[in-house]
């Protein structure tokens, strides 16, 4: 009935008891030492301080938790104890989590990475033999690895590859403006980017343009608050007190989830869908509200591409078809491309004819119906989109959703009687249907014409600081930048991560021929990876993949991180950096609107160095490479310049932040390090709350047309390699299996019972604080969640360990019966490193690396496996 | 007079434990040793939820010292380490005269706020944690929740309800002897439960349930039944 934290049934079991538990680790620390730098960190003999001489710093947490918390910290007699929140300028934002609360115990960790560590000579990767090296020799020999792979193979044989272990600016990874971005440019090294999470906003982009998600401040607006997929209470806790203020302002909560989640104990109603099927459902909602005609046909008419006339060729009719030419304005730059008017006609009822959509003519245009146009037969994009809809009628879409028709009824009148938050996660675009997802979420409000009015949203609650100026990332100055001088201009090719496997096999990717506007299968040699700000061996599916088929490919190895992750394990060289609060940085991404400047507590504890300042240690040694085309006996090829890397990287972390800071965005809101060194805390112009609604107050979306384009007309893949995938499918919201958790392959589901779901649990961020010994009082060791019909029909009794397995590979965890977890699933918290799990493999063995052809998103959740007791 | 205490919403609470890591790092508590828990009524396990699809519940709740008006344990010290403060009602514990007998910690109804150092006190790592002030550990004392008596002492507020520490902010601290106190107008708005309330210990840590959606889902209820069940074997909430 009531359950302590585990803590106390396991109080013998101290972080070096567990570390214990583990040969791989306790070799680490044989190998590199353990705590003889930290005097006066030791365990178990505490330090008598004073705190009469305190000293604060204001800090971010620089993880992709969305929190962005800006931290109080306190440094003591040399040596940070204490964090609480620090002001931001709406104290409804301030916050700090449990996680936040413990960084003393990841900068203080016993076994962090402190020198640089060289895997020693005739051991394998993965067996822990590590010997302490110098820096000189480091970077020696990292130098001499990326020289010789770029003269035999080409520059591009250096692959980078960043996740969002920080968010920062300098040494951030996830798509920020870093240093390591400008390196990666200018090397002409391969850009490995990180797949994850990216489906939904894809599928959102291609229907509203970008998120219109209005901030969680809006909550007190709406009548309703409709989560998809989102498990506020578990992995954005920060999130949930905003979620709570507008339930006390009056809102209704509705949740759809498979699983019972806290957020979910909160609600006043819970709608247990089948996992992966949420297109399904929006589609069968579109269908409710339409056939009970509460569509909004006014805002249909006005705001979405619902009477823009289809061809059957399934592009759109334009003015270009009925006899006006297209016009063409030149490109701005030679980064951008010419833009082509040429309108999309409209049917207007009043005359009877196709006219254009755009001179504001039309007065009523038709959004149903097929009319002859030139010959042709033009359908609306409603009618398009009606035809869809018109396949889920609650009845037949019940099945998939496991809902009952009367749930999706309930749930449409719901989602009818606005204004309505919809509010998404990450967890519903995990499987290999993502960007439809997006696509068929941006859609679902439009028909109600649930945009731009306060409380009316839908998205996620990430967003991205918009003031960026990405050109010090590419050019080598931003006088260069100015003047477009493309002499000045370097840049790298991108490779998803998931593309690897194939990549390295083939030893070719398609990419983009400029003359021909094809894409060209083109030799790409990958000898040398190097990872920073991420763990991918633990976050990216399929593990035992990963080592045989990307890791195993690579000659070298080299990952940058201060915690002995499992990649750290499966790599050559280790590069030891610092504590987020041992280096100031502008920090800009988060779930709140404000940018900050993250000051310094501490110096780099070590020999640790940031990112930024290895890339100006490694340029001295690293040659800069020119392609010439008569090289290589006329076939092209690249010539060392005879110059090294270091020229362009002469710039102090502040110099460079303030290039990247140097937009009319920033301009506008006196944004500069300068300021924000003053200020440390300003709006960033995406203030949290503020309704999505343009000047005159009517919805303005982000799409080219400026309107809700629930029909694409040139539907892309997210990343393009000139793969083949279904466009007409690609071009409406539209249901299909995933591969895995909700495939229509029968003898799939046949063969594995479960479908395996991960939640973001709050004591760890992706596998952050993997060892925070505090964390793990609370949160020992792995668990998986089952419902306990199912486990009792397979004979695993509330505290077994089980074994859970697929063709990929298998976890161990131990059983914990949850009667809200759907039954035919199980949830598992992520994050743990290998050695933590019995038997040394973890979650991410079990999860499919293979990449759909038009999200390129990572599958989290889109995996089957099978449940059995473990008998050790 | 002042009477400190607590008053929880169980409705905001999400069991999230950051109060309970506030409350370690300030104390800068020993390993496995926490001063204020959470824990959750609902299945056999932490996190879980009770009943069966569809009907399911689950709530949290955090537990400390109850800073009880009428407190079981300083009745009971035969050295007078703990005693309640008459002018703020806090319920201390001085270690200095504490004997380790733990009497203390057998009549207090609430199984778990105490804590017994059976060994030297370990730590993870060896700093002082917290914003200053909070007493040293020792071996073979008794320790609990002070409602941050040092900090008081500087006009601040315990660490677990220092401001915007909360997530869900459902942790409000205050004068239940003020009428105009915040948690006095929570408790005159809402009612409020107190744990074991028959036990005569009139607890100062109150809980309401802002929202009255799970006011079927009573804490004490819940609490005093998982007391009953586990009684003499200490399992559930016990603090060995
Ligand atoms: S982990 Fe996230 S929520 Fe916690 S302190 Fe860091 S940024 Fe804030
Ligand atoms: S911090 Fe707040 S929400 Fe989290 S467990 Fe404590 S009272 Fe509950
Ligand atoms: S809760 Fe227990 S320890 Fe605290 S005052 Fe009441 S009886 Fe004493």
């Amino acid at each position: 009935m009531l359950e302590d934290t585990p803590a106390l049934e396991s109080r013998a079991l101290t972080r070096r008891g567990f570390l214990k538990t583990s040969a791989l680790v306790a070799g680490a620390l044989a190998a590199y030492g353990g705590t003889t730098l930290l005097s006066g960190c030791d365990q178990n003999s505490i330090v008598q301080m004073t705190s009469n001489d305190d000293t604060y710093a204001n800090c971010i947490c620089r993880v992709n938790c969305f929190g962005a918390c800006r931290i109080k910290c306190t440094i003591r007699e040399g040596k940070i104890v204490n964090f609480a929140p620090a002001p931001l300028l709406d104290p409804n934002y301030n916050r700090i989590c449990l996680r936040g609360l413990t960084h003393f115990q990841r900068i203080y960790d016993p076994d962090r990475i402190l020198y640089p560590l060289k895997r020693i000579e005739g051991t394998k990767r993965g067996t822990n033999e590590f010997e302490q090296i110098t820096w000189d020799e480091a970077i020696e020999l990292f130098s001499s690895k990326i020289n010789e792979a770029a003269e035999k193979y080409g520059p591009q044989s250096l692959g980078i590859w960043g996740a969002s272990g920080s968010l920062s600016t300098i040494n951030g990874g996830g798509g920020t403006p870093s240093f390591m971005f400008r390196f990666c440019n200018f090397q002409g090294a391969t850009n490995i980017q990180n797949s994850v999470d990216m489906a939904q906003s894809h599928g959102q982009s291609r229907v509203v343009g970008g998120n219109m998600s209005s901030g969680l401040g809006d909550l007190i607006n709406s009548k309703y608050i409709v989560t998809w997929g989102y498990n506020a209470t578990e992995s954005t806790i920060h999130s949930w007190h905003l979620i709570a203020d507008g339930i006390d302002a009056g809102a209704k909560l509705v949740v759809i989830d498979p699983t019972y989640t806290t957020l979910a104990s909160k609600a006043d109603k819970w709608f247990q869908v089948k996992p992966g099927t949420d297109v399904a459902l929006a589609l069968s909602l579109m269908n409710v509200i339409y056939s009970n005609n509460l569509h909004d046909v006014d805002f249909l008419t006005n705001y979405t591409c619902a009477p823009f006339l289809v061809k059957p060729d399934g592009t759109y009719l334009r003015m270009s078809d009925l006899g006006m030419p297209a016009q063409t304005i030149p490109a701005a730059s030679p980064l951008s491309a010419p833009t082509v008017i040429d309108p999309i006609a409209v049917w207007d009822t009043a005359t009877d004819a196709a006219v254009n959509s755009e001179d504001g003519l039309a007065k009523t245009p038709a959004i149903e119906g097929t009319f002859t146009v030139a010959g042709q037969k033009c359908k609306t994009a409603f009618s398009h989109l009606i035809d869809e809809f018109s396949k889920y009628d609650p009845e037949f879409a019940s099945e998939i959703v496991g809902l009952t028709p009367m749930q999706i009824k309930e749930l449409a009148l719901i989602c009818a009687d606005g204004p309505v938050a919809h509010l998404s996660g990450y967890g519903n675009q995990a499987y290999s249907t993502g960007v439809t997802v997006g696509a068929a979420l941006a859609t679902l409000p439009a028909i109600t014409g649930n945009y731009g009015y306060e409380g009316a949203q839908q998205g996620t609650h990430w967003k991205f600081f918009p003031g960026f100026n990405y050109m010090p990332t590419m050019f080598e100055s931003l006088a260069d930048a100015a003047n477009m001088d493309m002499t000045k201009f370097h840049s790298a090719k991108t490779i998803p991560n998931m593309c690897l496997p194939d990549v390295l096999e083939k030893g070719t990717f398609g990419f983009l021929d400029s003359t021909t506007g094809t894409y060209k299968e083109t030799d790409w040699s990958l000898k040398i990876l190097w990872q920073y700000v991420g763990n991918p061996m633990s976050n990216t599916g399929g593990t035992n993949i990963l080592k045989e088929k990307v890791f195993s490919k690579f000659d070298f190895v080299v990952t940058s991180d201060n915690t002995f992750t499992d990649t750290c394990l499966w790599s050559d060289l280790i590069l030891p950096i610092p504590h987020y609060f041992e280096q100031a940085e502008v920090h800009a991404s988060g779930e709140h609107g404000f940018i900050m400047y993250s000051e310094k507590a501490l110096e780099p504890m070590g020999e640790s160095k940031s990112d930024a300042d290895i890339l100006r240690a490694l340029t001295p040694k690293v040659k800069e490479w020119k392609f010439d085309a008569t090289a290589n006996s006329g076939k092209g090829g690249y010539v060392w310049t005879g110059e090294y890397m270091a020229k362009f990287f002469t710039q102090t972390d502040d110099e460079y932040t303030q290039d990247i800071l140097t937009s009319e965005y920033c301009a506008n809101l006196n944004i500069s390090v300068d300021s924000l060194k003053k200020n440390g805390c300003m709006y960033d112009g995406t203030n949290p709350g503020i309704p999505m609604k343009g000047a005159d107050g009517r919805p303005t979306f982000l799409t080219e047309t400026g309107k809700v384009m629930f029909y694409t007309e040139h539907p892309a893949p997210r990343v393009n390699w000139g793969q083949k995938f279904d466009i007409d499918f690609e071009r409406l919201p539209r249901y299909k299996g995933s591969f895995e958790a909700s495939s229509d392959d029968v003898d799939l589901r046949k063969k594995f019972k479960f479908v395996i779901m991960s939640e973001r649990p709050r004591f760890r961020v992706h596998s952050s604080w993997w060892s925070a010994p505090w964390l793990r009082e609370l949160e020992p060791e792995p668990i998986v969640k089952i419902n306990p019909e199912d486990a009792k029909s397979l004979g695993i009794n509330n505290h077994d360990y089980v074994k859970v397995s697929n063709d990929r590979g298998h976890a161990i965890a131990k059983a914990i019966y949850h009667a809200g977890i759907r039954q035919g699933t199980v949830v598992y918290p992520k994050g743990w490193q290998e050695h933590q799990h019995k038997d040394g493999h973890g979650w991410s063995d079990l999860v499919n690396p293979e990449p759909d052809l038009v999200g390129v998103n990572g599958n989290f959740m889109d995996v089957l496996a099978n449940i059995e007791l473990w008998k050790g | 007079m002042t009477r400190l205490g607590m008053v929880i919403d169980t409705f905001r609470c999400i069991g999230c434990h950051t109060c309970a890591m506030a409350c370690k790092l300030e104390n800068n508590l020993p390993n496995n040793n926490w001063w204020n828990r959470v824990l959750t009524v609902g299945g056999e396990d932490m996190d879980t939820p009770g009943g069966i699809y569809p009907n399911l519940s689950k709530k949290y709740f955090t537990l400390g010292c109850q800073h009880c008006t009428n407190p079981a344990c300083t009745r009971v010290c035969p050295v007078g380490a703990t005693y309640k403060r008459e002018e703020d009602g806090v319920v201390f514990q001085d270690y200095d005269k504490c004997i380790g007998c733990r009497m203390c910690m057998a009549a207090c109804p609430y199984t778990g706020v105490r804590n017994f150092n059976w060994e030297e006190p370990q730590y993870y790592v060896g700093i002082q944690t917290g914003s200053g002030g909070a007493p040293t550990h020792k071996k073979h004392t008794v320790e609990k929740c002070t409602l941050c008596a040092h900090r008081l002492a500087r006009g601040e507020e315990p660490a677990c309800c220092q401001d915007s520490i909360c997530p869900g902010r459902a942790r409000y601290f205050g004068d239940f002897d003020d009428p105009s106190s915040k948690v006095s107008q929570l408790l005159a708005r809402y009612g409020g439960e107190q744990l074991l309330s028959d036990m005569q210990t009139e607890p100062n840590i109150y809980y309401i349930d802002s929202r009255g959606a799970g006011k079927d889902l009573s804490i004490a209820n819940a609490y005093k039944e998982a007391l009953n069940k586990t009684a003499g074997s200490e399992a559930v909430v016990a603090s060995h």
